[in-house]
Order: structure tokens, then sequence, then C-alpha cells
């Protein structure tokens, strides 16, 4: 697996995305980052895929263990995510901010994370890309009771999540443990 | 209507397509600059721009940089001028509601073109709604004559 601790990363947008794409990919190229681009390439690509068929694209890559996170882009990062979502074993984010995107990261162990060029300006899409290749789940919450297993909790049982088997089930969740999460500690 | 409408060296490219944006809508654009990509400094555009406003040469203000942070802080040195940051279109609807902003600033490091497109619409669509409003206004005003 292509891993973020090995600077490998997957990028993949639609032609609505391609400039905060390529702005994001210039930057983390120049940090010494090996990138690699499956969706949209330039603005004036002829037959530009669709957002969603991307999305799929990145969400098996994700889903094979080919790489271990992925940034995808479109207009508003809505669509592109929906996509990636259906695959199995991906956990992605939109997000608009650089808390949100340290926060998808630090808080759910996103790993896909989604960014609109029509809202999000490069330079913000920069530090958003940063603040989500730099940390790891539960990051910052070191004070805080129980963040990390409670939200690890949630991760490893979306992670077994069976669908059929949860109708089976009667719709009631098989839990893998309970985790109290402890106050948020005063700043 | 006739907005003025000025930048920093930062946001030149995010003010060209505001402005065409304006224009397409049938508004008068006032243009006071930078034009140039070379590096500038945004006080001496948001001075210019406020002051249209505030001797009313225009009916209001767009302002961009790179956070709208310094250009917005020269502007609201001007008096009569309620200049504001709005990163997204609900605070910028309501600071024309409530606070009869007369200057909208937004950084073209944060937002993406189509937002900032949106964060405009709703602020030049917003309507003051005066009443117990007036009264915070007024009292803004007196803290400039103080401090004149």
């Amino acid at each position: 697996m292509k891993t973020v601790k090995d600077k490998q990363i997957l990028v993949g947008a639609d032609i609505a995305g391609v400039p905060l794409k390529n702005a994001v990919v210039e930057h983390l190229k120049a940090k010494g980052w090996t990138v690699t681009d499956i969706g949209v390439k330039t603005e004036d690509e002829e037959n530009p895929e669709m957002f969603h068929r991307i999305g799929l694209k990145v969400g098996a890559k994700i889903a094979e263990r080919e790489f271990e996170r992925a940034l995808i882009f479109c207009g508003t990062g809505m669509g592109i995510h929906i996509a990636a979502s259906k695959c199995p074993h991906v956990h992605a984010a939109v997000v608009e901010s650089v808390p949100s995107a340290l926060r998808c990261i630090t808080g759910n162990d996103c790993n896909v994370m989604s960014m609109g060029a029509h809202y999000v300006a490069p330079q913000t899409g920069i530090a958003m890309a940063d603040a989500f290749l730099e940390h790891n789940l539960g990051d910052g919450y070191e004070d805080w009771k129980n963040f990390y297993e409670f939200h690890k909790l949630a991760y490893d049982e979306l992670e077994a999540f069976d669908y059929e088997e949860f109708k089976k089930n009667g719709f009631e969740v098989k839990k893998l443990g309970e985790v109290e999460l402890g106050p948020e500690p005063l700043k | 209507m006739k907005i003025a409408i000025g930048n920093d060296h930062v946001a030149l490219e995010m003010k060209l397509k505001i402005k065409e944006y304006l224009q397409e809508k049938g508004i008068a654009v006032t243009d006071v600059g930078t034009d140039s990509p070379e590096r500038c400094d945004y006080p001496i555009y948001g001075e210019k721009v406020a002051n249209l406003v505030a001797h009313k040469e225009a009916d209001c203000g767009i302002l961009i940089c790179g956070t709208g942070v310094g250009i917005s802080l020269s502007a609201n040195k001007v008096n009569g001028i309620r200049a504001c940051i709005c990163s997204e279109p609900y605070s910028a609807r309501l600071s024309k509601q409530h606070n009869n902003t007369n200057i909208l600033a937004f950084g073209a490091r944060v937002v993406g073109i189509e937002l900032a497109k949106m964060i405009v619409d709703e602020w030049l669509n917003a309507e003051y709604e005066g009443g117990r409003h007036q009264n915070r206004i007024d009292m803004i005003s007196e803290i400039e004559k103080r401090n004149s």
C-alpha cells in the first residue's frame, strides 16, 4: 500500500475541480510528495470524465488498499465524495475549512478528503490538504479521556458493517464494544 | 446602482471576475485598482473605495485582498464606513440587514469564486431593516465623533 508516511497520495478531480486540484498537487509535489492523479488532468482536457465515475475509481483504489489516503475534488466536493463513499473501506469527508479538514482525520480517521473548487480558494485548499495529510486519529485530543477509543470504535464498527447482515439482525448494529467518552477538557 | 471596487495584487484575478459578474448584471462599477500583479499596499485601495462610498460617489463598495482583513481594516478607518468581511453568504446578508454595511470584503485566498459571487449576491439583495438597529449604528457614529 502506498502510504502517507512514504509521501504517496492518490488524487482525482472532475473538470470543475481541476484548478483547486492542480494548486494542491503543485504544492504537494514541491514538498516531495509522489502524486498519482487518476482524474481529469487539465482544464482543456477533451471529453473529461464525469465526477462520480472518478469518485468510484478513487474509492476503488482505497478499497483495494493500493493507497492509504486520497484527495478528491469537484465543483462542490459533494458529488465526487458520494461516489467514493460507495466503495468499501472508504471513510470520506467533504470539508470547506482548515478546522474541518483537520477534524476529519483527527476525529473520524477519514482516508478520503473532498473539496469544492467553487467554494474553496487554492491557498485555503493547500492549507486543508496539509492539515489532512500531516495528522492522524486522536492528534490534539490526547487530554480528552477516551476520545481516541470512542472514535476508533465507530470506525471499526463501520469497517465491519454489512448491510444485509444488519438487515437480518433487525437493523441492530453488531457492537464491537462500548466506550464512554469523557468530558471535553477545558482549554 | 454604482459599486466601487478595489483590491490588492493578491486579489487581482478575483476582482476582475467579480467586476465582470457585476457588469453582466447591469451594475456600474468604479474600479479603483490595482490592476497590476506587482506587489502593492492594500490600505491605498481600501481608502480609495471608502472615500467614494463616504462621499456618496458610489452606493456601496467591494474590497478584496488575501483574506479581506487588511483592506477592510483600512476602509473602516474612514468615517461613515461600515465594512465587513464575509466568508459565507449568511453573515453577508445579516451584515446588510442589521448593520447596514456599506462595504463588503472577502479574501481571494479564502473563498472560491462561485462562493464569492454568492456572497456578493446575498449582500446586494439584502435590505437594511432599520428599526432597533439604527440606534446601534448611531452609537457607532458617536464613537467616530468622539475619536475624530
